[in-house]
């Protein structure tokens, strides 16, 4: 009787091994491997399943020698008895780990394309009525309605329409919309298909970051796979085709408007807006853009119902946040919950604590453009709301805890070393005010610190947040103002 | 109409207004870096951020549209300080010296109350400066990277010879692939220099001489758009020119030429005093002696030979009051209607083609057509290079989606940007017409009712058209038969199909039956009489349409109206106490027939280089050569003068008053804006031309008493009833007046013939192809197209005494890439160009633009004598000459030994 | 033909599909991905084979971070900097890089064997610290495992 073996094929399992293992063990007798996708508990990686008898057995970290053991099951612990995936609610990673990712019939035998059939019987204005019960905000980092950005994009009359999917997946410390590509591209494609229908679009496409080659290939092969399906191209339901297009590595190029003009092949460059997108976007014409895991939570939305996804989270932030935990903790890794737990609870719950041999200092939460919390701000509710208060954004989902070594005067220059290497030169105050507030920060470094300049910086901060083109700018400021709010100690 | 509340005022908006846009209007001041009426929002200085209520956060007024109730704030303790740590932010980046920083920055630092940079060492800009244009610097160091320079080439020019490079705090302009601006395909408009909020970009001439102090308005001297400027004065002498926002014709744009081509002002050898021939030498003379001598000659002439052995040929460079007072002078002082000008060569076959078929010959519509029409066909022309302007404007409307056919052999720039290019061969304009005729008939994409209620002869018209199926029009014009019948397809039906024309179909052996077959096109599709359609002649010269207008023609007196009327008889009589001469005149031509006859024996031209740009050359030189007395007045030491017994300086446009017309019947004032160089002798020194007419026609007993040519003008408007209600009042402040303006209080005409043409209807003219006078053989394979090039302008006496030297200094043969191949020449290397004529040596490039087969040259630089290549072929009603059209052989020169030397 | 010619001459560049306008950035990345890099010099070639200008193809150019204007070296390094990194210590990664290669961070080593350069995440942040090498992701760096890693590299 062969065995089979479920081998993660994820960016971050064969980076620590997974495709090491999978070489080694193909040839032996009595082995059948099978690439899956990733659980994405990314701190079991490699992390090797089996067929049990009440589900997979998997076991955790293998390397190429613990082959034997796991041929002789032993030491497996069954998958569902793993807490951090067990206090999960997965829907949009529901088959994360479980299904391989260029199997159409897997997909369907675990729930794909019932979204798809949901719409197509319904009317484009029932399903942008759907999304707008299902109180779904767009997980991009703005949080905005997808419902109405539905609607504008659909009452838009035009002879041309795009949907594009964002995946430029910027935010450093993220990687869902990564999982989504390479773990099940299906379910974006599916979500594309749903909104192509919805608002009458004919042409889409993929902006995908120049870092993650594997996503762009699994992408390609999974067009190739609908198309040869009947399920994309003129003749289809939803006559309805999506190109991928690589991105040439610039943060920036994930706002909207710089991503439409890079798709255009043009420098990426921020517009002002009005006009949105989805008025005036891509050529000109009407263009729905939306984040990878907002197309991705689209079909199950219309498969269960908008009450269902209603009906997960807190009162303004509905249904689940795929927390992306990292830094120095224990447990890194992909965990989706409805929204409203508190940060301490998905550090500890999820992230397991901190690592051997580290004290937490700070975790910022929202990429470069996130704020600081220390201890004090731990019981801060996931949700748009409390974090608005806070003055902090969700951004896409990133949580990045720091240890007691960290130097926060270096951490944020170098935040805002990112935001001057990264601004795209529209604005003056992100043009010039970044590397201006960069200089200062060395001058700190350089122990050339005077004591006007954290009142300098917290000047110019304003000016940055209330007179920035976009986000990048505006947003800035806050991981830098935090931290000398936190560790004004550090900053002399 | 949105009404909204800015700083406590209530401010009305126009639909798709920006606040700033309805706040502007209001006069409320907002301060602005990116912002320019000329381009498309930005917001990227962020200094017009305003509060607005309800909104979170600020919003900027150039890229945030105008609501109705919206209430508006644009000043306030925060948003000023937020414009001060902006302001603060960009002279951080500026050179540190006081001085070194831009002075429009350190204006609004102080406006905003910014004493101190609080920045310690901070990171500045690049420090090298592009002087490399001729006219204008570019110094990266005040660049702020508002990208208007980049937006204006794009939105303002279509050039896009700009670029934003770089990103962040690196971001910076570049020319070309940074190669700066002489090596970019930059052209020189100057719309990037006048964008520019912080002279990073700025004017050679105002850096020099200081910025301007006053402006004046005037009109541009080169070609028929007629932009206008402000001619800006410091210490007395012109430092600036800019183009008008506010006119209608350039709004606001301008090319190379106008914008900077006026430094031959100074050039050192202007004329500046009379020259008289003395054997092989000259004498320089006072304005007293040149008067008398001319009077003089001109008087013995007339006496011994009679009137017929006079003539003159005025300069359509001049004013309106200049080529009516020489035709004056030549019909009551000579006593003859021999007066000609320079729309001979140019335009004279659309007057005639335009004149039998519409009835008036002049455009039909307004240069604002181009962004009215649904469908524009620029038929041999090229106004990217000859109206850079205009051309500016269709690129522009093409790109916005206009459809464009182009009709031209040559790829020109604009059949980049049209949906046909249809490549026809040389000559065969009315065999492509007449083959689109014929779609249109069979097709029967005629307009009905148009053709029924406003034309005749429609059916002469259908005969001719009826055999020129799209299959033999291929055979004769090389363009695809699908392509022919797309175009008839896209002309008749667009809904509004503008057509402008040029010198590719007037300068031919049939040019007034290309004009007339574009005519029939227009009129059996309904395109005329509405607004984007018509035949719009793209006029050469500044002043080609007004010198034709107010009667510097054989053949008809101002308004072009016939000699034989009665009613103009009488007038004209009581007018200027002379009798109207009611024989025809002859035509330039003909005057080089009659001198070579000897029949003609004294002739006075006024800015004309005839001896340079006049075809077959050594026919007009002889015959120059042969007259008793030439006076030649002019600005410069022309080819011509040099046959002159006589040479006057004449005084440039922004010496002297006056009106010139433009291509779209547009009457605009010139205005003196300095003095004319004083000369070398007492009494001598450069006076206007009008002056000059004034004083012969005095010393020949024909007192001239004008006090301003404002007087002048009130002549023409009395003796022509298509500008009668013309005056300098009205000129003074507007935009110009558009003839017809039959009254006093008319606006002027924009459209002409919108509800019936000056006979009632319109003719149809059936109109069949012939060759060309000459066709390419086994002895001349080659076809020889000539033509202008953007840089230089006709004979090239001004332009060549300009630093637009320093981007184009000759004039150059091209030639297809497989032609070349077969010559074993590259480009840059000289070949010997033989014609029937005469042959002459010429350097070549090697280009796409032409087909195989065909050249092309630009007859600018009188060293070439390009023109003793050309026939003296030319159509038969008009005399245009057949410039288009010459056949010649090419040698590879035997290295010669100068080239050896090397 | 020139490589870049080449390209260009292949029929799916430019890409004008539905629209008007030849895509810059897809024909620039194509050229990278054949040539290595994109010759500054050979924008001329590349703005007339598209139809657009020279100055438009500077500038797209020079945006973008990852389009490289000369040659990389045989394999370049692309130590992580994003913030999960950071909190895993990448910069004694880095250091440990600069060490055995004797290069800073943008620069190629004399035999051209190695370029280092540092990314903004490779979504790899739960396997911090971060490696790209070529397009192989390398997750859970520690200096010590650098020298095992350039090993590897042929
Ligand atoms: N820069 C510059 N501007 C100028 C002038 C100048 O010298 N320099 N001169 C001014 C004057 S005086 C004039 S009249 C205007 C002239 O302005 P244009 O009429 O635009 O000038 P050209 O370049 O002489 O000729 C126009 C085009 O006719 C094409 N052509 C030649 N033969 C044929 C043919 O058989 N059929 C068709 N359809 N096309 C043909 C040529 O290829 C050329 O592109 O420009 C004015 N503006
Ligand atoms: N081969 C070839 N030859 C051509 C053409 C062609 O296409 N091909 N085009 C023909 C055409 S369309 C034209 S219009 C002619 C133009 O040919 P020209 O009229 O000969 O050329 P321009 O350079 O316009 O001006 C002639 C002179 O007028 C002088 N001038 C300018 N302003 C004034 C003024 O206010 N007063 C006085 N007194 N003088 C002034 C200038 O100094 C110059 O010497 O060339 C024709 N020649
Ligand atoms: C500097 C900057 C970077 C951004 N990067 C991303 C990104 O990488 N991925 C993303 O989906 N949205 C990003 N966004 C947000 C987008 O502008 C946009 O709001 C989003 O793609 C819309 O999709 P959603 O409605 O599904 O969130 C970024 C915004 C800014 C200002
Ligand atoms: S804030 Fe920065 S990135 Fe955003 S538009 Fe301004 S310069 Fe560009
Ligand atoms: S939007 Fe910005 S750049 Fe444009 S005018 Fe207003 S402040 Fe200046
Ligand atoms: S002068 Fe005109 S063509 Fe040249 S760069 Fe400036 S705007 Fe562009
Ligand atoms: S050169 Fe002038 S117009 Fe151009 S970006 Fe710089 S400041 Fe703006
Ligand atoms: S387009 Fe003609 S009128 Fe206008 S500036 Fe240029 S040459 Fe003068
Ligand atoms: S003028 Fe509005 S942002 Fe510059
Ligand atoms: S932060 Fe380094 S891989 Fe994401
Ligand atoms: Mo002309």
């Amino acid at each position: 009787m062969t065995r089979r073996l479920y081998i993660p094929q994820d960016t971050t399992a064969r980076a620590v091994g997974a495709d090491r293992l999978a070489r080694a063990w193909e040839k032996e007798r009595g082995v059948e491997i099978v690439r899956t996708s990733s659980r994405g508990a990314f701190y079991l990686e490699p992390l090797v399943e089996t067929d049990g008898p009440q589900g997979r057995i998997g076991w955790p970290n293998v390397t190429a020698q613990g082959l034997p053991k796991i041929l002789r099951g032993e030491g497996g612990t069954p998958i569902s008895d793993i807490p951090f995936l067990a206090k999960q609610t997965r829907a949009i990673f529901a088959n994360a780990g479980v299904t391989r990712p260029l199997s159409l019939e897997d997909y369907k035998t675990h729930g794909g394309f019932a979204g798809l059939e949901a719409a197509l019987r319904l009317a484009p204005e029932k399903i942008v009525e759907e999304l707008s019960i299902s109180k779904l905000r767009g997980r991009g980092g703005a949080a905005f309605p997808v419902g109405r950005k539905w609607q504008t994009a659909l009452e838009t009359h035009a002879d041309q329409k795009y949907v594009v999917a964002n995946a430029d997946e910027g935010d450093a410390g993220t990687y869902c919309d990564r999982m989504v590509m390479e773990g099940e591209p299906f379910r974006l494609i599916e979500g594309m298909l749903i909104a192509a229908y919805a608002i009458g679009a004919t042409k889409g496409y993929i902006y995908c970051r120049y870092e993650y080659p594997a996503a762009a290939a699994m992408l390609e092969a999974a067009i190739g796979i609908l198309t040869a399906a009947g399920y994309m191209g003129p003749k289809a339901a939803v006559p309805f085709d999506v190109e991928v297009f690589v991105g040439a590595g610039s943060y920036v190029c994930g706002e909207e408007t710089a991503l439409l003009q890079s798709l255009e092949g043009k420098r990426g460059m921020v517009q002002p807006k009005p006009p949105y997108p989805a008025v005036s976007g891509l050529y000109g014409k009407p263009t729905l853009v939306s984040n990878v895991l907002t197309f991705a939570t689209v079909p199950a939305i219309l498969a269960r119902g908008a009450a269902w996804h209603a009906s997960l989270g807190t009162e303004h932030s509905k249904g689940t946040i795929a927390l992306q935990i990292g830094g120095r903790v224990k447990q890194p890794g992909l965990a989706e919950v409805p929204f409203g737990l508190s940060l301490e609870e998905a550090i500890e719950q999820f992230g397991g604590g901190m690592a051997t041999g580290a004290r937490f200092k700070a975790v910022q939460v929202g990429g470069p453009l996130g704020s600081l919390f220390t201890k004090a701000g731990l019981k801060t509710r996931i949700c748009y709301d409390e974090f608005a208060r806070a003055g902090a954004i969700l951004g896409h989902g990133g949580i990045v805890v720091f240890d007691q070594e960290t130097d926060m005067l270096a951490l944020a220059r170098h935040f805002m070393a990112f935001t001057a290497d990264e601004s795209c030169g529209a604005c003056t105050p992100c043009r010039v005010g970044s590397v201006r507030a960069r200089e200062v920060l060395d001058g700190f470094v350089q122990g050339r610190g005077r004591p006007g300049d954290l009142d300098l910086l917290a000047d110019l901060g304003e000016t940055m947040k209330q007179t920035s083109l976009c986000a990048l700018g505006q947003r800035a400021p806050y991981p830098v103002l935090t931290a000398i709010e936190h560790f004004r100690k550090e900053f002399r | 109409m949105a009404s909204l509340t800015i700083n406590g005022r209530t401010v009305q908006a126009d639909a798709g207004d920006t606040v700033l846009a309805a706040a502007r209007r209001a006069g409320i001041p907002i301060p602005t870096l990116c912002a320019s009426p000329h381009l498309k929002p930005y917001g990227g200085c962020r200094l017009c951020l305003c509060h607005v209520e309800g909104q979170n956060g600020l919003a900027a007024a150039c890229t945030t549209p105008a609501r109705d109730g919206m209430t508006v704030r644009s000043d306030s303790e925060v948003l000023n300080r937020h414009r001060r740590n902006l302001i603060e932010l960009y002279l951080s980046e500026q050179p540190d010296r006081e001085l070194a920083a831009s002075e429009p920055l350190l204006r609004l630092a102080r406006q905003f109350g910014l004493h101190e940079v609080r920045y310690r060492d901070p990171e500045k800009r690049g420090g090298y400066v592009d002087t490399s244009n001729p006219y204008f610097a570019f110094e990266p160091a005040k660049c702020i990277a508002c990208a208007r320079c980049v937006r204006a080439c794009d939105e303002v020019q279509g050039t896009v010879a700009l670029a934003l490079s770089g990103r962040g705090f690196g971001t910076r302009v570049v020319a070309g692939n940074d190669t700066g601006f002489a090596r970019s395909n930059c052209v020189s408009c100057g719309a990037c220099v006048k964008e520019c909020p912080t002279e990073a970009l700025y004017e050679k001439a105002v850096a020099r001489f200081g910025r301007p102090g006053s402006a004046t308005r005037t009109t541009c001297t080169y070609c028929g758009v007629g932009c206008q400027f402000e001619a800006g004065l410091q210490a007395g002498r012109i430092v600036q020119m800019l183009p008008v926002d506010a006119s209608p014709v350039n709004r606001g744009h301008a090319c190379m030429k106008g914008r900077f081509g006026w430094d031959y002002l100074d050039a050192p050898d202007r004329l500046t005093t009379p020259l008289l021939r003395r054997g092989t030498a000259w004498v320089e003379i006072s304005w007293d002696e040149a008067l008398d001598t001319m009077a003089d000659h001109f008087s013995r002439i007339k006496d011994a030979h009679g009137p017929e052995a006079l003539a003159a040929i005025s300069s359509s460079r001049g004013t309106n009051e200049e080529n009516y007072l020489i035709s004056k002078f030549v019909r009551c002082v000579f006593g003859t209607n021999n007066i000609d000008n320079c729309a001979r060569v140019c335009h004279s076959a659309t007057v005639t083609g335009m004149m039998e078929t519409v009835g008036a010959s002049a455009a039909t519509n307004s240069l604002d057509a181009i962004e009215q029409a649904k469908l524009i066909m620029v038929v041999g022309a090229n106004p990217t290079e000859a109206h850079p302007v205009a051309g500016a404007r269709i690129k522009r409307a093409a790109r916005r989606g206009t459809p464009l056919i182009v009709i031209d052999p040559r790829r020109i720039e604009l059949a980049d940007y049209a949906s046909l290019h249809l490549r026809l061969r040389p000559g065969t304009n009315v065999a492509l017409l007449n083959g689109m005729g014929h779609v249109i008939v069979t097709e029967k994409l005629m307009d009905r009712t148009f053709v029924e209620a406003r034309t005749e002869q429609y059916d002469d018209w259908v005969a001719t058209v009826l055999p020129c199926t799209p299959e033999k029009t291929e055979q004769i014009t090389g363009v695809p038969a699908g392509d022919i019948r797309k175009a008839a397809r896209l002309y008749a039906q667009s809904g509004a199909s503008m057509c402008l024309h040029g010198l590719g179909v007037t300068e031919h052996k049939f040019g007034s039956h290309g004009v007339i077959a574009l005519c029939n096109l227009a009129l059996a599709t309904g395109n005329v009489g509405r607004p984007g359609t018509g035949i719009n002649p793209l006029r050469g010269q500044n002043n080609v349409q007004g010198a034709c207008d107010v009667g510097s023609l054989p053949t008809a007196f101002s308004g072009y109206q016939r000699f034989d009327d009665p009613g103009l008889r009488e007038l004209h009589a009581s007018i200027t106490g002379r009798p109207l001469p009611q024989k025809r005149g002859l035509k330039i031509p003909d005057m080089w027939d009659a001198a070579l006859a000897g029949t003609l024996k004294g002739l006075w031209i006024i800015g004309y280089d005839v001896a340079q740009t006049d075809p077959n050359l050594k026919k007009v030189r002889a015959a120059l050569g042969k007259l008793q007395f030439l006076v030649v007045q002019d600005l410069f030491m022309s080819q011509t003068a040099k046959y002159a017994s006589l040479v006057l300086p004449g005084a440039a446009f922004v010496e002297k008053d006056g009106t010139y017309t433009n291509m779209e019947r547009r009457v605009q004032r010139v205005r003196k804006v300095v003095d004319p160089p004083a000369g070398i002798l007492p009494g001598s020194g450069v006076l206007p031309d009008w002056q000059v007419i004034c004083e012969v026609s005095t010393r020949m007993g024909y007192p001239m008493r004008y006090d301003h040519p404002s007087q002048i003008m009130d002549e023409i408007a009395r003796l022509t009833p298509s500008m009668r209600g013309i005056s300098y009042d009205r000129l003074e402040g507007g935009n110009g007046l558009q003839w017809p303006v039959p009254e006093a209080g008319h606006p002027g005409t924009a459209i002409m013939h919108q509800q019936a043409f000056p006979n009632g209807r319109a003719q149809f003219v059936g109109v069949d192809y012939l060759p060309p006078g000459e066709e390419s053989s086994g002895e001349y394979p080659f076809v020889l197209v000539t033509g202008r090039i953007l840089e230089h302008y006709c004979s090239g006496a001004q332009t060549r005494r300009t630093h637009i030297m320093e981007l184009v200094d000759h004039d150059a043969l091209e030639i297809h890439p497989d032609d070349a191949r077969k010559l074993a020449v590259r480009s840059g290397q000289s070949v010997r160009v033989i014609s029937a004529r005469s042959e002459i040596v010429m350097p070549v490039e090697v280009s796409e633009r032409v087909a195989p087969g065909q050249l092309f040259a630009s007859f600018h630089f009188p060293e070439n004598n390009l023109n003793t290549l050309l026939s003296s072929n030319a159509d038969e009603a008009s005399r245009c000459p057949e410039y288009k059209v010459s056949t010649v052989r090419l040698e590879k020169l035997k290295r010669t030994a100068v080239e050896k030397s090397r | 033909m020139s490589a870049v010619a080449q390209i260009l001459s292949r029929p799916d560049l430019p890409d004008r599909a539905d629209r008007d306008a030849p895509n810059i950035l897809k024909t620039l990345l194509a050229i990278q991905s054949e040539v290595g890099h994109v010759p500054p010099a050979s924008v001329p070639e590349i703005a007339a084979a598209l139809g657009v200008t020279d100055a438009e193809v500077a500038g797209v150019l020079s945006f973008y971070p990852d389009l490289r204007t000369s040659a990389p070296g045989r394999h370049v390094v692309r130590v992580c900097q994003g913030e999960s990194c950071v909190a895993n210590h990448c910069g004694r990664v880095l250091k440990e890089f600069e060490k055995k290669l004797g290069v800073s961070l943008g620069e190629t080593t004399r035999d051209g064997r190695f370029t280092l350069e540092k990314v903004y995440c490779a979504g790899n942040c739960a396997a911090a610290p971060t490696v790209m090498i070529g397009e192989d992701v390398h997750g859970r760096v520690t200096p010590e495992k650098v020298g095992t890693l350039l090993k590897d590299c042929r």
